[in-house]
Formats: C-alpha cells, structure tokens, sequence
C-alpha cells in the first residue's frame, strides 16, 4: 500500500486546492524583502505579492558534477535526477547511476526494471552509510544493479550522445572506461538560497537556519527585533519560515519534510497571532 | 469509449443488491456497474471484458464465499487486469485474511461489512482509489503529443516538465517514429525541436517552460497580491504546509523554477486522503 511520490503531490495539490490554496506553476521567486510587518515577494518580471509569513521549502537539487564531458552530454545521456521520464528509453541498455543517497538507491531500483544493467558509482567504502537499510537490501537482491564502491567518475564519451564514461577506484588508483547509453547524477544536495543571501541567515553550505540554531551562546541572531526567541522551524526574519529538506540539520527524509511544513503551520499561526 | 467497470461479486444476493446500488447511485454516471454471485461466474465474465478490451477500474469482492474465495478470485482476475483497484468486503472475522491478502494480490483496502453509511464508510475509500486509477490509467491517446529529438537537452527538458506536471504526453522520437516525421511532414519547412501536438490540432514550436504551463492550464498568475500564508516550493514539506494552511485560512503555493506540483488531479480528495498517506 507505499505512494509514489507522484501520487504524494497529486494528493497534496488536490487537497490543498480544495481547502482553498492557490498553487501557482511553475512560478521563480527571485527574492524576499521586510517591509513592515509584510514580508514581500519578488517575481522575475519585477512584480511582488505580500504576504503576513512566508515558509520556505523549496528543498535541494543535486551538485553539478565537475568532469570533462559532463556539460556537453547533458540532456544527451546525461541527466541530474532521476529523470524517470528517460527510464523507458534505456529500456535493454546499460545505465550508470552516481549517488549513495535514498533518492539513489530509489532510482536505481526503479531503472533496474528497465535497463538491462544498474551500475552505481559510489565514493564511499559502504552503500548503506546514507541510505535506509530496507533500499539496501532491495538493492542486493536486484540481479541487474551492481554496485561499485570507492568509484567515481573521471570523464564522460561520447560525440552527440553518451557511449561510455571513465571511472577511477580510489583505492588501486585504476581507471577503467565503461559503456553506458545513461548516466543519471544524483549527488551533493545544495540548497539553492544564494538568493537569499543577506535575507536569513544560513550555513556555509547554504541551508537556512532557524529556531534554537539562531541562538549563539544565548543570544538571539542579529538585527532580530522581537522581544521572544525565535520559533523553532522559524528563520533569523520573524514570519519568515522554513521547512524539508533546504534546512539547516533536516533529517532527508519524505515523512520529515511533511512533518516539518505541516508543523511550521503551527508557528505560522503563533506568529500571526501576535500581529 | 466505453465506461470503465466497477465489478462486484458477492455470494449473497441482498448484500450483493445493496453493493451494486450504492455504487450504482454515486458512480453510474462516470463508471458501468457489473455484478456476479460468486468468483466463477465473475471470471468468466472478467474475460469476456478483457477480450473486448474494457478497462475494469475495481473490483469489489466478499472475501467468504463457496466454491472460490474473494481473495481466489482477485489472485486470477489480477492477471487479466494487473492495474486494476482491489477492495475485499470482509467481516470482522476475516480481517486475518485480509491482511494476509494486502500482499498476496496487492489488496488496496479492505472493508468491513456493513459499511453503512456509505457517504462516510465506502465513498471516501473508493473515490480515493478511483481517482489514483484515473490517474495512472491510459485511455485512448488523448494529451500532448511530444516530437523531439531523443539526445536533445531541449527535447528533455520538455518531457520532463511535462512529466514532473503532470500533464499526460506521449514522446515521439523524431529518429524512430514514423508517426512523428509524419506530424512534421505537415510543415512547409522543418521547425525547431521540439514540437507539441494538441489534441484540437494546435501546436507550439520549441517553447518556453511558462509558454507549455499556460497552453495546458497550469496556474502561473497570482489572483490577487496580498495573501496570509505564502509556501515557496512544492515538494512534500511546501505541500504539507500548503494543505495544513490552507485548511485554516489563505495560501499560496509557489513552486519555484519547475519543481513539481501536480495539477491535474482529478482527485476528489476528502479529509481521509491526506491520513492515508501516512499509510
């Protein structure tokens, strides 16, 4: 009885049109700005929309992978994600796949039904470090997925479309050239706030803090005007929240994220109770 | 087209009469009701349907029957219809069955008899379910129509917005379907790829992501400018607070750049679905 995540947000968008929430899409939000007590949003054609709060969650993407060939073929074999609208074209073929996250080991499942080989790459010594222990067992009884440890990507082949990529093992050093028809990159979560810079305060990475992690050594974060802490799930901008994956320690997790947006609605209300 | 089939089997005739009329009442104008008295009967009719290929949407089945119990049955009539929804009526003695069915045939759901009222005890269940096989089940080819270049960036940006929305689509690839030099054969010179078919004859050459969102009536523009609530992002965080702020007051969701929020849904979701996917 699992949900896909299709499902999930068909679900979701259904039940939150029918208590009344507009959904707009795909909309770019290009930044926040404090005006008052509203805290005002900006479009990319130069308009705004006010609002009381705000949550934030807009989540992570994956890393750009940094090797020779990788810009060229994106899009020609190459895909970030797990581009599930591509798995039935590499039906029969041999696919690669980089990562050792859930979103990784999903994927990899998924494109086993598929493709005729799953290999994933994996810099680390173990596949369970990151990823729940029931994918990794799943994934050790899919026949058609190898996994390759210690292994990362040197470069991409291939004229108009990918052929074949060069892999290293990190611990003999060896390089070995693979063919492969896709490479599916599902690696380093970013967050993707650089526009929010100098909005709320985030960590080096880039993921929004909020709540007790404002706090340093008792203080509330600077320029907070409000003579109370901030919530929890609550950013260094009163009204201003954040939920899911784009916040600084969330757990990666589906269930997580749900919990989170749905407990900042708490807060929300605090927040717009004291107004 | 044919409606599809609501199918339920019931070895007792007065339960059976009470089943095919409250599915009858809520869904006849949208779905045709079929009924039989025990599993054989209804397999042998399930055939007939699968030879003139009808879509069955659901089966609706006493567990507790003579000859072939409701989980016999649903374990046969599941190969002919593998994506076909799978109720079990059951009393409160057979609820071990039951669950031992959610993984033998894939058993959506189970209810227990008497379900009475069926607006609060089988409606809500069966809308829900119905709704997630409109949604994945293909009729007729009725969307987009997608022509493109398979190792084009372009070409796969399109499908994956298209994907990632929701929009049904089928992809042609300009290099393995004749079907598609076809559609471009219509052209006096050969356009940009790629090409999107409409069903009313319309087409758009190589657009922009918001120029696809607002052909197929995805919702770009906000009703007004000032709201309470505002969610940036609809990933299951940005929708979880969109449908808890939403049912208290205003809301606006924002998915920003092309993250995926559904539109289509033609789900008509009550309070019970959000609880069910915790499930």
């Amino acid at each position: 009885m699992g949900l896909s995540g299709a499902d999930l947000a068909r679900r979701a968008v259904a039940q939150a049109t029918r208590f009344g929430a507009e959904i707009l899409t795909p909309q770019e939000v290009t930044g926040i700005r404090t005006r008052g007590q509203f805290r005002m949003v900006q479009f990319p054609d130069g308009t705004e929309m006010a609002a009381h709060a705000i949550v934030i969650a807009t989540g992570v993407n994956y890393r750009k992978l940094d090797a020779p060939g990788v810009d060229a073929l994106t899009g020609a074999g190459v895909y970030y994600g797990a581009a599930i609208s591509e798995a039935v074209s590499f039906r029969g073929q041999d696919v690669l796949l980089i990562g050792a996250g859930n979103s990784a080991g999903q994927a990899a499942m998924y494109f086993a039904k598929y493709a005729r080989s799953v290999t994933m790459l994996v810099r680390g010594s173990l596949l369970g470090r990151h990823m729940s222990d029931y994918l990794v067992r799943q994934i050790k009884g899919t026949d058609n997925i190898s996994v390759r440890l210690r292994t990362v990507l040197v470069e991409a082949h291939g004229d108009d479309h990918l052929e074949a990529v060069t892999v290293r093992n990190l611990n003999t050093d060896e390089k070995e050239t693979l063919s492969a028809a896709a490479l599916f990159i599902l690696i380093g979560a970013r967050p993707n706030t650089e526009w929010l810079a100098g909005v709320v305060e985030r960590d080096s990475a880039g993921f929004i803090l909020s709540g007790p992690d404002l706090m340093v050594d008792g203080q509330r974060p600077k320029g907070w005007p409000l003579d109370r802490d901030p919530y929890l799930l609550e950013t260094s901008v009163p009204g201003i929240f954040v939920a899911g994956d784009v916040r600084h320690r969330s757990v990666k997790r589906v269930a997580a994220a749900v919990g989170e947006g749905s407990m900042a609605i708490q807060f929300v209300h605090l927040y717009l109770g004291s107004l | 087209m044919a409606k599809p089939v609501l199918f339920a089997v019931d070895d007792d005739p007065g339960v059976l009469w009470s089943v095919q009329r409250d599915l009858r009442q809520e869904y006849g104008d949208r779905f045709r009701i079929i009924q039989a008295e025990s599993g054989v009967e209804a397999l042998e009719a399930v055939k007939k349907l699968k030879q003139r290929n009808e879509p069955v949407a659901l089966f609706l089945v006493d567990q507790r029957m003579p000859q072939m119990s409701g989980v016999e049955f649903l374990e046969e009539a599941i190969r002919l219809y593998p994506d076909s929804k799978r109720v079990l009526l059951t009393a409160y003695a057979d609820t071990d069955a039951a669950i031992h069915a959610i993984n033998k045939v894939g058993l959506d759901h189970y209810l227990l008899k008497p379900w009475d009222p069926p607006e609060e005890r089988l409606y809500p269940v069966l809308n829900d379910l119905l709704a997630d096989w409109s949604a994945h089940h293909r009729p007729p080819f009725e969307g987009v129509t997608l022509v493109g270049l398979r190792w084009s960036l372009k070409s796969h940006r399109a499908k994956d917005f298209l994907a990632r929305n929701q929009v049904p689509y089928r992809w042609l690839d300009v290099e393995a379907s004749e079907e598609a030099n076809r559609l471009l054969a219509t052209f006096d010179e050969p356009p940009s790829l790629p090409v999107l078919f409409f069903p009313d004859g319309s087409y758009m050459v190589d657009p922009a992501p918001s120029e696809i969102a607002e052909r197929v009536g995805l919702h770009i523009h906000a009703e007004s400018q000032f709201c309470d609530l505002l969610v940036i992002g609809a990933g299951p965080a940005g929708l979880a607070s969109a449908v808890y702020g939403a049912s208290e007051g205003c809301t606006r969701s924002l998915s920003r750049g092309s993250r995926p929020a559904a539109r289509r849904g033609q789900a008509r979701a009550s309070r019970t679905t959000w609880a069910s996917l915790w499930a």
